[in-house]
């Protein structure tokens, strides 16, 4: 396979496994908490879209197609493991879910403790559209598109998110 | 701080695959296309034939997670449990090929008929693991089946009833006391790459924009996994104590006198008053509720909820009551067949389905449609496993030789009370087959029972097609306002 050439489909879904790898895992990792598990569902992914292609069928947005069999197979994953899905994480989950060592120091590290301490305390909904706005860098239309709603209604939730945020840490308008 | 709690939340895409993380998957993928190459035809042919001929490409280290939606099915791989070697070329796509080569039409279809023709076929479709015909049935009869699916969704659905069928075989063979280890790993395999699959077309579907069409089979293999879960369970646990599942058991060399005087006893002592619904919850009156969760929604927040979700709401608030009332009748026609245990079991799952109704009906009040199907959904669950532990324990029986013919000499009698009005029962009549003799002893060893890690992972199967319909008794639920469901039942 190495050695032999590559079709247009071929070339084209590796293009987007390189492109999108990285967000694919890393949605599966803050599903999971494991770095182990995420790699293996990151793989499933690639590998479930492929066979999408290989019955025949077309993949009009990568994005989005692997993005929602990622988000099957963290839900078959957790169908496996034991009867819970994938919303239904408990306060331990959440916890690992976020125990995410970051770069900038003891401060930083606090803040950020003190920051996610308030982000599990939002509604699930709104902890996905954070992540799939500030992590994953959707736009506002992306985000409305997947979740089949108006992109107005995403942007009062971002809006509601940050305030429910800043009412958490005790952040005022003023000082925002 | 604003800016300070989003830039905490960008750090997060530091999060990100190593450079050899990257290049191993890229490397996997890579291997796992040239397994899988997309046709230029659309059809897949050859990967699975090159694949048993020894191809030098080697796969040993593409180990465990990339699983094919096709490539890993039993039937491709040649399981020996089921066939072998041999049923690796049968695989769907391989099927299809010479379907669309008009040459092998005839060849194919002259195999077919020196099976025998659809007698043969008629048989494969009652065949278990071990059986001579199986490798038949899930090589041949269930890959042409298939064929006639056109849809994905119509794929997802046959993908759930295969996982369905699956199970089912698991929970005979487990009543017969032959489910040995090795074929129970190869139907748990089964079951899961079925589920895979099924999992894989929702996908499909839901990627493709038909979220209502993904979310209704998801549910309902949902549901299916709950339902069979629970079932295996019980099962299981009665077989290994060797508890019945029903009333009566039977020796395996009892007479057919034996079986008289085990049915007379057990209509003697039939003769017992169930009141399932003492603590039933409120009226299920959906019209009703529709149009206060409509005013409710009218009056709290119209621009956010959608009529779209009222509809699902009230639809599945329906279908809930349907599907508890089907239960209800079921087990009313039932329950002097079923064991003490099963009874409760039984019990157990329909107060739960109407708790849950209950609530949903709440939920559907107050508005909060989300939670309201949520909640009716939950009672669907409850009320589909009560409908197939009923199946499973009359057709163990069945298996076990039990005659659960109470024949017109002695007619089951039920009454449902409903609330205000109750419909008067007439006389049944019998439509079960006549049962042979028993062919297996009633209590089974541990040896043949189920195991919980199959229980924990299958997911279809029950035992469809048997002698649930309650054809003995003639007994009818309000459906407008059942309140509670009193039911007795005694003999004539």
């Amino acid at each position: 396979m190495s050695g032999s050439k590559k079709t247009a489909q071929e070339s084209q879904f590796l293009a987007a496994y390189e492109t999108y790898s990285d967000v694919i895992f890393r949605r599966c990792f803050f599903k999971t908490s494991s770095r182990e598990v995420a790699l293996e569902l990151a793989q499933e992914t690639f590998t479930r879209s492929w066979e999408h292609l290989v019955s025949g069928k077309e993949i009009q947005n990568y994005k989005a197609f692997l993005f929602t069999v990622a988000n099957r197979c963290i839900i078959d994953y957790y169908k496996k493991k034991r009867p819970r899905y994938e919303h239904e994480f408990s306060e331990e989950d959440v916890e690992k879910l976020f125990d995410v060592p970051v770069d900038g120091g003891q401060e930083l590290h606090a803040e950020w403790q003190e920051v996610m301490r308030c982000f599990k305390q939002l509604e699930s909904k709104y902890r996905e559209i954070m992540l799939l706005r500030y992590t994953e860098g959707w736009a506002v239309e992306e985000i409305a598109e997947h979740l089949k709603e108006r992109a107005n209604t995403v942007s009062v939730w971002i809006s509601r998110s940050i305030q429910r945020l800043r009412t958490c840490l005790g952040v005022t308008n003023a000082t925002a | 701080m604003r800016k300070d709690i989003l830039k905490l939340l960008a750090e997060l895409r530091k999060v990100a695959l190593t450079e050899s993380e990257r290049v191993l998957l890229h490397d996997r993928l890579e291997r796992y296309i040239a397994m899988r190459p997309v046709r230029s035809d659309g059809i897949n042919r050859l990967p699975i034939r090159e694949e048993a001929m020894g191809s030098n490409d080697d796969f040993s280290s593409f180990d465990p997670v990339p699983r094919p939606r096709r490539g890993n099915r039993c039937w491709e791989h040649g399981d020996p449990a089921i066939g072998g070697l041999a049923s690796s070329y049968f695989t769907p796509n391989y099927l299809i090929s010479l379907f669309k080569d008009k040459r092998m039409v005839t060849l194919t279809l002259a195999l077919i008929l020196a099976l025998g023709g659809s007698g043969t076929v008629a048989a494969a479709e009652g065949a278990l693991p071990g059986d001579t015909l199986y490798p038949v049935k899930v090589s041949i009869v269930e890959p042409l089946r298939g064929l006639a699916n056109v849809s994905t969704e119509a794929e997802a659905e046959w993908e759930i009833r295969l996982a369905e069928r699956r199970l089912d075989e698991a929970i005979t063979l487990a009543a017969r006391g032959r489910l040995d280890a090795e074929t129970r790993a190869s139907l748990e395999n089964s079951i899961t790459n079925h589920e895979q699959s099924a999992g894989t077309y929702i996908a499909s579907l839901d990627a493709s924009g038909e979220a209502q069409a993904a979310a209704d089979l998801q549910f309902d293999l949902d549901s299916t996994l709950a339902a069979r879960h629970n079932v295996l369970s019980t099962i299981s646990l009665a077989l290994e104590t060797g508890e019945p599942t029903m009333a009566r058991t039977v020796d395996a060399g009892a007479s057919a006198k034996g079986f008289g005087e085990a049915k007379q006893t057990a209509q003697e002592e039939s003769h017992t008053l169930i009141t399932l619904t003492a603590t039933a919850p409120a009226s299920v009156d959906l019209g009703a509720d529709a149009e206060v969760g409509a005013r409710a929604m009218t009056a709290t927040d119209s621009k956010v909820q959608s009529t779209t979700t009222l509809e699902k709401a009230t639809e599945m608030g329906v279908k809930a009551k349907t599907k508890l009332e089907a239960a209800t009748k079921l087990y009313n026609s039932h329950a002097v067949d079923l064991s003490a245990r099963f009874k409760l079991e039984v019990e157990e799952h329909l107060v739960a389905a109407r708790d849950a109704l209950a609530a949903g009906n709440a939920k559907l009040k107050a508005g909060v449609f989300a939670e309201a199907i949520t909640k009716f959904q939950d009672s669907i669950r409850e009320s589909e496993t009560a409908e197939v532990l009923i199946d499973a324990a009359l057709d163990v029986a069945a298996d076990l030789g039990i005659d659960l013919d109470f024949g017109v000499d002695a007619p089951v009698r039920v009454e449902v009370k409903t609330g205000t009005e109750t419909t008067n029962p007439t006389p049944a009549t019998n439509t079960a087959p006549k049962s042979e003799p028993a062919k297996y002893p009633a209590t089974t060893t541990s040896s043949g029972t189920m195991n919980t890690s199959l229980t924990g992972k299958v997911s279809g199967g029950g035992v469809s097609g048997n002698t649930g319909s309650p054809t003995n008794a003639s007994a009818s639920v309000n459906t407008s306002t059942n309140t509670s469901v009193e039911s007795s039942t005694r003999h004539c």
